[in-house]
């Protein structure tokens, strides 16, 4: 009985410490796009154009260390919880739900493509991924691009709407989850096993 | 349509979105710190970022308090947790941000002590999903 207890107790640590990082790796995107777009520009105001360059290029260096490593960490964070859900992902939740609230007309096309949480995790992957092209983008070659604040305005707008596809599908994710274990789903046995409270 | 989860799917992401703010702005102070003095643009958005925190927080809580009922010894220890030290956070860099001069030290502690608030969260999601699938009852032995 120890051995499955064990690996349960390892792999929830693993998706626990990833779903961590994912958040983290998140505000480091959104707080360094924020603060390149808010703060840097006021802070070098003062400077001479040649000392505003260098300022900008110093910092544009460490951004880019940490903005790599997040990129990094945010994909495979992703990926490792796509693996997680892959189930619940797939099932069509309007039906599910229907079935749980006693409804008998079948779900509208739109509650269907709204209900199917694997939609709304593949919006908000392809946002992040988006995102991320972007982040690297402003990061890549010996020169910032022309008008970077610019260019960090329009991420900071992405990295919204991608944390709005993240919450949305977590929600689906959930409702489904949950309407699926009222009507007994065999495909929650591949879901996260249940603690003992 | 259900209003009542489509507060929770707002009230969270602003939430999540505030804490990125905060956490992130400023672990990009503490790493910036000749930026740092010319941070007053930041001062608004990160004191309404609290703010904001602080309410959906609760709101979030509200909504969630019945599924962590169902575990209450583990899910409201976790979640005091949450709270106790995100205060304790948010009243460190409000003391380290009020000088013109903010004070690198305490900004790095607060930061850290972020960090640790974003794990409680993350812990505390996680076991509230467990619980939740853990308890619901099959209803198909009636249908
Ligand atoms: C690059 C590819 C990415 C992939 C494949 C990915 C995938 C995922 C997945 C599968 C989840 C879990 C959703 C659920 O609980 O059902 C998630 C959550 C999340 N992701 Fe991403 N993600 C990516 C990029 C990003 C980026 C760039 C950001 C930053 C803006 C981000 C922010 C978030 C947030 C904040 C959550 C938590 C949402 C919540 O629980 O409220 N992701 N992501
Ligand atoms: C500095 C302040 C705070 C930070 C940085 C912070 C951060 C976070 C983060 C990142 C999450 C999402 C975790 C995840 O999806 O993995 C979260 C969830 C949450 N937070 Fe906070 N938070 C703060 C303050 C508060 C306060 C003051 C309250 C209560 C009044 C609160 C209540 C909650 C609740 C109820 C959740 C939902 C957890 C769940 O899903 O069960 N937070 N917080």
């Amino acid at each position: 009985m120890l051995e499955p207890t064990l690996s349960h107790f390892w792999s929830n640590l693993f998706f626990l410490i990833s779903r961590y990082l994912h958040i983290v790796c998140t505000t480091l995107l959104v707080g360094g796009t924020l603060f390149y777009e808010m703060v840097v520009p006021i802070a070098i105001d003062e400077l001479k154009a040649t000392q505003q360059l260098s300022v900008f290029g110093r910092a544009r260096w460490v951004f880019r260390w940490i903005v790599w490593l997040s990129a990094g960490v945010l994909i495979f964070s992703g990926v490792v919880s796509i693996y997680r859900h892959l189930t619940i992902y797939d099932i069509d939740g309007a039906a599910i739900v229907n079935q749980v609230s006693g409804q008998t007309e079948p779900p509208t096309a739109r509650a269907r493509l709204a209900m199917r949480s694997g939609w709304w995790m593949a919006a908000h992957a392809g946002a992040g991924l988006t995102a991320v092209i972007v982040a690297l983008f402003l990061t890549l070659g010996r020169r910032p691009p022309e008008h970077p604040v610019r260019w960090m305005r329009m991420n900071l707008v992405i990295l919204l709407v991608v944390i709005f596809l993240g919450s949305a599908t977590r929600h689906v994710r959930l409702l489904v989850t949950e309407s699926a274990a009222k009507v007994g789903m065999k495909q929650l046995q591949s879901a996260p096993n249940p603690p003992s409270p | 349509m259900d209003w009542l989860l489509v507060a929770s799917t707002v009230s969270r992401w602003v939430h999540v979105l505030c804490a990125c703010i905060v956490v992130g702005g400023i672990f990009w102070m503490v790493l910036a710190p000749t930026a740092a003095p010319r941070g007053r643009a930041f001062k608004p958005v990160f004191h309404g970022s609290i703010l904001l925190l602080i309410l959906t927080g609760s709101f979030n809580a509200w909504r969630a308090w019945g599924q962590y009922s169902l575990w209450p010894g583990v899910l409201h220890g976790v979640f005091g947790m949450h709270i106790l030290l995100a205060l304790a956070a948010i009243i460190l860099l409000i003391v380290a941000t009020a000088k013109p001069v903010p004070s690198g030290r305490l900004m790095a502690w607060g930061v850290a002590l972020l960090f640790v608030v974003v794990l409680l969260a993350s812990t505390l999601k996680g076991l509230r999903e467990r619980a939740v699938l853990k308890h619901s009852t099959p209803i198909t032995s009636n249908a």
